[in-house]
């Protein structure tokens, strides 16, 4: 390879994450001793595999120029719904399978909503979020619900060689949105629909389907990401993912340097997006950071990752104009 | 250029931030909000215990932030030296309770204080400290039963008690008849919970009728929300109401000043008091409330994992004592700072 130290840096620029992940890494793991482990790596992935799913949703929709602020009451509806189903005599695979059909439903609604009636998807998964707030409350009658099977606690908790299921499920959605993103037909429409609806439309792309389709996956996986939290803690409580599910997993996605505006992007940001999220809250946790400190520290990565991010599209841009 | 110079600031932020806060910790006295974390101890071996701390949400509401400075403030003042005492907070999210504690078992805590979100979700957690040693010191508000044999033990109040006594209040307030409403607690929160059974248990047998419940998650704006939808719909069939604690109360005096109705003749009891119930019994408007104190509440939950720590036994059920304030003998108990 020629230059590969140019190469390096060439990669660095195009994922800013990737070396800020590094320099977190390397000052958690001075600071903290307990830190530098691979037990705590493993936690890491660990924690960062649900809200890890149902970032890789929220990318699809992202890069093809919307979001999703029903996302996170979504995932607290479907791990409700989960348990509820479990309580009134479904098996657990029954109940997963119409816990996600369930959701499958409710990401078609934002679409057709979004395409068909045109209403701003704003509006339309902020009034997705209200009703949905609802209607968890509604099944869960305002108090936590437990499973009867105390089977469905081992998807989540249980490992294999020290890794747990719940991670193993995400890399494989991951690799599996990769792909998908990479080369299928739907992959390569995502980014034209994003970098410019009318010219795709133009081109022939069924522009609609693509938006509905996204917003479908994004809903999926937050029912994925529901049926997770229910597994890992048994049980569903009625405040989860509310009121700022959302925002969070949009977080996860938006550190990772998959811009807002849509067009571009890559399951592989999102990836380093969550990591360095929840790697920097583990490391937060291990030197022992109150609260107030946590916030401010969290917010000013996000702001500082951004900006860089910015920094290096504009440098990028610059190169392309160059050649 | 430019680039460079935004890269080496933001690499410079955020060694100035970690610096921040190590360095708050260093030689001199800590700020009574940062603990006295060595995390450069000899190769993961500890010359002291570490006591790690799961914490329900620190900034839910005053009891909660009263509990915390008084465990910073004990650490400070009796054990600083002996042991290192570190906090995660859940935020009141159950799920990121359970990824603290997997980070609290990753730091090898010698003991573990766990005040739960939520009493069925935290049982996974429950288990890992058990299946990895560590004992646990459960605080404040009990985990389901099923998982109680996991635990070293249990510190705190007796919700169960507190909601009684604050029934046989409401009884002594009413002469044992009337229509009462409720506005109990958080939802599935273990402490909500045994304040009603309590309570319902004592009124058991008499006249008193609780004609609506509703949770009032501790919130004191939910409160005034919920009881000025109670008067709208049963106006003036309401004798007394219950708050599950003085938070709680405060809404509801607040609704029944906006309707004209706070003038002391509707019975309020709680099973908490705070500083704005014992303003309010002392003027006649609370009927009664019970003393919880949170200083005592953290003291008494430091002091078992202390112990445990050390390796000396201790009992399984630790309970704080609890005291009825009335009109009448509100003037032997000390203003609530909380």
């Amino acid at each position: 390879m020629k230059r590969p130290l140019k190469a390096v840096t060439v990669f660095c620029r195009e994922y800013t994450i990737i070396p800020i992940l590094l320099v977190i890494f390397a000052v958690f793991s001075i600071y903290s001793e307990s830190f530098f482990s691979v037990t705590n790596m493993l936690n890491i992935l660990q924690q960062s595999s649900i809200y890890g799913t149902m970032a890789l949703g929220m990318t699809f929709l992202i890069i093809s120029g919307y979001f999703d602020l029903s996302a996170g009451v979504v995932m607290g509806l479907s791990a409700n719904l989960v348990i509820i189903l479990q309580r009134s005599g479904f098996s657990i695979g029954l109940s997963i399978v119409t816990t996600l059909v369930v959701s499958f439903f409710l990401g078609s609604i934002n679409g057709i909503l979004v395409t068909k009636a045109r209403i701003s998807p704003f509006i339309v998964t902020l009034a997705m979020m209200i009703t949905g707030r609802g209607l968890t409350y509604f099944l869960c009658g305002g108090d936590q619900i437990d499973s009867p099977y105390e089977r469905f606690m081992d998807y989540a908790n249980g490992k294999i060689w020290g890794i747990s299921f719940l991670s193993i499920t995400f890399i494989v959605l991951l690799t599996v949105s990769a792909i998908v993103m990479k080369y299928s037909k739907h992959g390569r429409d995502t980014f034209a629909v994003g970098g410019n609806a009318d010219a795709a439309f133009n081109a022939g792309i069924n522009v609609d389907r693509v938006k509905t389709i996204n917003f479908i996956i994004c809903s999926l996986s937050a029912g994925v990401g529901g049926v997770m939290t229910a597994s890992r803690m048994n049980a569903a409580t009625p405040f989860l993912g509310y009121p700022d599910g959302a925002i969070m997993i949009i977080t996860c996605v938006v550190l990772g340097g998959t811009g807002l505006q849509g067009g571009y992007g890559s399951v592989l940001r999102t990836l380093g997006g969550t990591i360095a999220y929840f790697m920097f809250r583990n490391g937060l946790n291990m030197m022992n950071v109150t609260t107030a400190y946590y916030y401010i520290l969290t917010g000013a990565i996000l702001i500082a990752i951004v900006t860089l991010d910015k920094l290096q599209g504009k440098k990028r841009k610059k190169v392309l104009q160059e050649e | 250029m430019k680039k460079i110079i935004a890269v080496v600031l933001t690499l410079l932020l955020i060694a100035v931030c970690f610096t921040g806060c190590k360095g708050a910790d260093e030689p001199k006295p800590p700020p009574t909000d940062s603990s006295t974390p060595s995390p450069n101890a000899t190769d993961g071996k500890r010359d002291i215990p570490l006591i790690g701390m799961s914490h329900l949400g620190v900034g839910t509401n005053n009891y909660t932030t009263i509990y915390t400075d008084t465990l910073y403030k004990m650490m400070e003042e009796e054990f600083k030296g002996q042991v290192e005492f570190y906090l995660v907070d859940s935020q009141g999210d159950a799920e990121k309770q359970l990824s603290d504690i997997d980070d609290l078992i990753e730091m090898k805590c010698d003991v573990v204080i766990l005040w739960p979100v939520s009493a069925t979700a935290v049982i996974p957690g429950v288990r890992a400290l058990y299946e990895a040693g560590i004992p646990i010191i459960n605080t404040n508000s009990g985990i389901d039963v099923s998982a109680q044999k996991m635990l070293t033990a249990f510190s705190g109040p007796s919700d169960y008690n507190q909601g009684y006594q604050a029934g046989e209040a409401m009884i002594e307030a009413l002469g044992g008849k009337g229509k009462v409403v409720e506005l109990s607690g958080l939802a599935g929160y273990d402490t909500a919970i045994q304040r009603t059974a309590g309570f319902t248990d004592a009124i058991k047998g008499t006249e008193i009728e609780i004609i609506a419940s509703e949770p009032a998650d501790w919130s004191t704006e939910k409160a005034q929300t919920i009881m000025e939808t109670f008067i709208t719909k049963y106006g003036k069939e309401i004798k007394g109401v219950y708050c599950a604690d003085d938070g709680i109360s405060a809404g509801v005096l607040n609704a029944l000043d906006a309707a004209g109705m706070n003038d002391g003749s509707i019975a309020i009891t709680s099973p908490t008091l705070f500083a704005s119930g014992y303003d309010a019994i002392a003027e006649g408007k609370q009927y009664a409330s019970v003393l919880q104190s949170p200083i005592e509440d953290a003291k008494l939950a430091l002091q078992l994992a202390v112990k445990v720590a050390k390796g000396e036994s201790i009992e399984f059920d630790n309970r704080i004592p609890t005291f009825v304030v009335t009109k009448n003998n509100y003037k032997d108990f000390e203003r609530p700072s909380w």
